[in-house]
């Protein structure tokens, strides 16, 4: 066995036969003993008695020196004494100064105290200032445990495995308390990596000047990694405004854990949608329509916004360009051919498109090999995309807009699919109608 | 017959769509047929020029994948379709392109847009995925980014290097997270056996949300470990009120009434506890104990070792055992308990 445990075994036995009162301790409560009145009154009266003397049995640590009544051997190292009943508490990695120099005293009254495990002083933290520096809890925001005083929570008065004496290490030790965040990160598909790796990298364990224990608000914070998105949002023109208000970063991203990639808190197009649910003012000051109610009224989608991922052309972080768009897209209807003018669109689109005269492949909007896109657009007075098309939805087949503004007029554009082709009748030419397989288109 | 998956079907598995079989010139100038470039379980066709941003960024994510999964029975096939009419120059920039992005999966190139056209391909990259019989599993139009993690994660389910990941969803009053962690360090003090502490942040958990169970119930344990029974039989009685079938509270309660001195109510409410929830290591510890003090020492070491198979490290299933053995006069056993419950405390509480 054990030294613990045959110690452990005594102790049982006797701490059994003094219950059972089957046997009376020893030291008789008639004779005299170091504890009665007008001498040394006080001990075995507070609520934390060190069981030696509650059971009055005070020679068990002081020793009387030979051949004297009244006085006792001075102890020397107050650790062994300590250790002779209780398990040595200086056997990990890292050790308690105050144990290491078998100071037990320091924080234990050997005596009695109010507090449980008698200690000298609560909350506990009281008793660690009384060496360690109070600065550490000194900022606006204060963690939970060193709020409350309670060092304990985090770290072994005694020794530990771990730096710092703490109880357990890195991240296992606050999903201790924060269950919830241990949980999500266990069933998330994307975990931030600094919170991953540790905590500690963003927030202190004890206080900081901004909220949760952070050493800067947001976006500062984030910068200090994402030094490529700092740098963009500095210089762009267009800045998406979302990125100004209430939450800033994380009014998209998760700090901690998320379903989605990049840290979003929710489906690309809902968080877009969450905000642009209504008309909302752009940075530019002019107004953007309410998106969602667009989106619900007009069922044929633009590719990005049938994948539900508006960062296809939008940058969500600003851009040069109006709208925040990656690349160019010119806000008018006509424009002089110039393949730049087309720069947004053809990041997917074929530029061919509109620079091929002939094709029977490249698009579906051809009279026989005549392609109709290259007709419409490569010319001086050219039409941009969006003269026939809405950006993002409409009711027509291709997101083909339903009428074009002309001044002060909408001129209706008429557009019909047919089986190999289409018809329509816009306010810009006559009716004209166009067939894949026709060499030549047919009038009205 | 030939069947190609409708353009607006994107981003989702498609199962009832063939892929049309073709024949194109490699970057290498020679003609390869794609039914002769299938993988053994899985082929993904991807779509792309070198004018489309995001099909560069493809390029590089496909090559990751190919350079890890390509002897797990995957095949990449990358098809350009740059322009209608390929000059050298084109293709050298094509073959440019493909070097720099040290691409090494195998890639042909569409001319005059054939291909193109028969997959219905609007926008690069347009990635099809499809299996040995050319079904198409798997479309996607452009590279959204949850579309492009559904893709990769949707590849990796098909040839078997990954398992969907289920999402538990919980039931019942969901904590206030505060109260949670507050909770959650009344618990960790209580092991210690800072009682004040724990009794205080309990206190606390619970004025933060009232409606959440746990500070109640272990509110209780502390008054019962302290043998304070009417503090304890309020509070089990408000976190009953909160969770009436919950079997932690049904368990605490039959030990409360074992305390009480009422084992045969005790024991009926914890074979309750236990029928209603087997995997509860402590309400068996309950029961063993309220069997114990009913005399039943077979039954209560039953109870403790189905406990102890459920919970090998709790240290209060020794404790309440060396307490059946106490009143059994089993002092070898008991103080064999005794060492075990002790030594089980000190790991529980985490160095402290």
């Amino acid at each position: 066995m054990k030294k613990t445990e045959i110690l452990f075994c005594i102790l049982f036995i006797m701490i059994y036969l003094f219950s059972t009162s089957t046997i009376l301790y020893a030291q008789d409560k008639a004779a005299p003993s170091c504890v009665s009145t007008g001498c040394h009154e006080k001990f075995g009266k507070a609520k934390f008695v060190h069981g030696p003397i509650a059971v009055k049995d005070c020679i068990s640590c002081h020793e009387l020196l030979p051949n004297e009544t009244h006085k006792f051997k001075q102890i020397k190292k107050i650790d062994q004494l300590c250790y002779n009943c209780h398990d040595p508490m200086n056997n990990k990695a890292v050790v308690h100064s105050p144990v290491t120099k078998g100071q037990c005293t320091v924080c234990h009254d050997p005596h009695q105290s109010d507090f449980r495990y008698q200690l000298k002083k609560e909350p506990v933290a009281e008793l660690c200032f009384s060496c360690h520096n109070r600065d550490i809890m000194s900022k606006k925001f204060k963690h939970g445990p060193a709020a409350e005083g309670d060092c304990t929570v985090c770290h072994s008065p005694h020794s530990s495995d771990n730096t710092k004496l703490l109880l357990l290490q890195g991240n296992a030790l606050c999903f201790e308390c924060h269950t919830d965040i241990k949980d999500s990160f266990a069933q998330a598909k994307y975990v931030h990596k600094p919170a991953s790796e540790l905590c500690i990298k963003c927030h202190s364990p004890h206080s900081n000047d901004s909220k949760y224990m952070l050493p800067k608000d947001v976006p500062d914070l984030c910068y200090s990694c994402h030094k490529d998105v700092e740098t963009h949002i500095a210089k762009v023109t267009v800045k998406h405004g979302a990125m100004g208000i209430d939450n800033k970063c994380l009014n998209c991203h998760s700090p901690h854990e998320a379903q989605y990639p990049k840290q979003l808190k929710d489906e690309p197009m809902t968080l877009c949608l969450s905000c642009h649910d209504k008309p909302v003012t752009a940075t530019d000051g002019s107004t953007l329509i309410n998106m969602k109610d667009w989106l619900a009224q007009n069922k044929d989608w633009h590719g990005p916004i049938r994948e539900r991922d508006c960062s296809g052309c939008h940058d969500p972080h600003g851009s040069d360009n109006f709208r925040i768009l990656k690349k160019y897209y010119p806000k008018e209807f006509y424009a002089s051919f110039s393949q730049y003018q087309y720069d947004l669109c053809f990041s997917c689109h074929q530029p061919t498109l509109v620079l091929d005269a002939k094709t029977t492949t490249l698009t579906g909007f051809r009279d026989g090999d005549r392609n109709l896109h290259y007709l419409h657009v490569n010319r001086t007075k050219g039409r941009t995309c969006r003269a026939c098309h809405e950006t993002h939805a409409s009711q027509e087949p291709k997101h083909i807009r339903e009428a074009v503004p002309f001044g002060k007029w909408t001129l209706p554009i008429h557009f019909e699919k047919t089986s190999d082709g289409g018809r329509c009748a816009p306010g810009c030419h006559s009716p004209k109608q166009y067939s894949r397989t026709l060499s030549a288109p047919v009038k009205k | 017959m030939v069947q190609l998956v409708s353009a607006n079907c994107v981003g989702q598995s498609v199962t009832d769509s063939l892929a049309a079989p073709f024949t194109l010139k490699g970057i290498d100038g020679k003609e390869h047929s794609m039914q002769d470039m299938l993988g053994n379980k899985l082929t993904v066709i991807v779509f792309w020029a070198t004018w489309g941003t995001d099909s560069i960024k493809m390029l590089d994510d496909l090559q990751q994948l190919y350079g890890k999964y390509k002897n797990n029975g995957l095949e990449i096939i990358g098809v350009c379709v740059e322009q209608q009419v390929i000059t050298d120059s084109i293709r050298q920039k094509i073959v440019d392109t493909l070097q720099r992005k040290q691409v090494t999966f195998p890639n042909l190139i569409d001319h005059e847009l054939q291909t193109f056209r028969l997959y219905g391909v609007i926008a690069v990259p347009t990635t099809f995925v499809v299996d040995r019989s050319l079904r198409i599993l798997y479309k996607l139009s452009g590279y959204p980014i949850v579309g492009r993690d559904q893709l990769y994660d949707f590849v990796l389910e098909k040839i078997g290097v990954k398992t969907p990941k289920v999402v538990h969803v919980q039931k019942g009053h969901e904590p206030n997270k505060e109260a949670l962690r507050i909770y959650n360090m009344a618990r960790l003090e209580f092991k210690k056996g800072r009682v004040e502490a724990a009794s205080r942040y309990v206190a606390r958990a619970n004025s933060i949300d009232s409606l959440f169970a746990n500070p109640l119930l272990l509110l209780a344990e502390i008054h019962l470990s302290e043998d304070n029974l009417t503090e304890a039989a309020k509070a089990l009685e408000r976190a009953l009120k909160l969770e009436p079938k919950s079997a932690d509270a049904l368990s605490l309660k039959g030990l409360l009434l074992t305390k009480q001195g009422n084992t045969a109510e005790a024991i009926e409410l914890l074979q309750k506890a236990v029928s209603q929830d087997s995997t509860k290591a402590m309400a068996h510890c309950y029961l063993g104990y309220a069997l114990g003090c009913q005399g039943d020492l077979q039954g209560a070491l039953r109870e403790f070792s189905h406990a102890e198979l459920l919970s090998n490290d709790d240290y209060r299933i020794p404790l309440f055992r060396y307490k059946v053995y106490m009143r059994f006069q089993k002092m070898r056993e008991a103080a064999t308990d005794s060492v075990k419950a002790q030594r089980l405390r000190e790991a529980s509480t985490i160095h402290y």
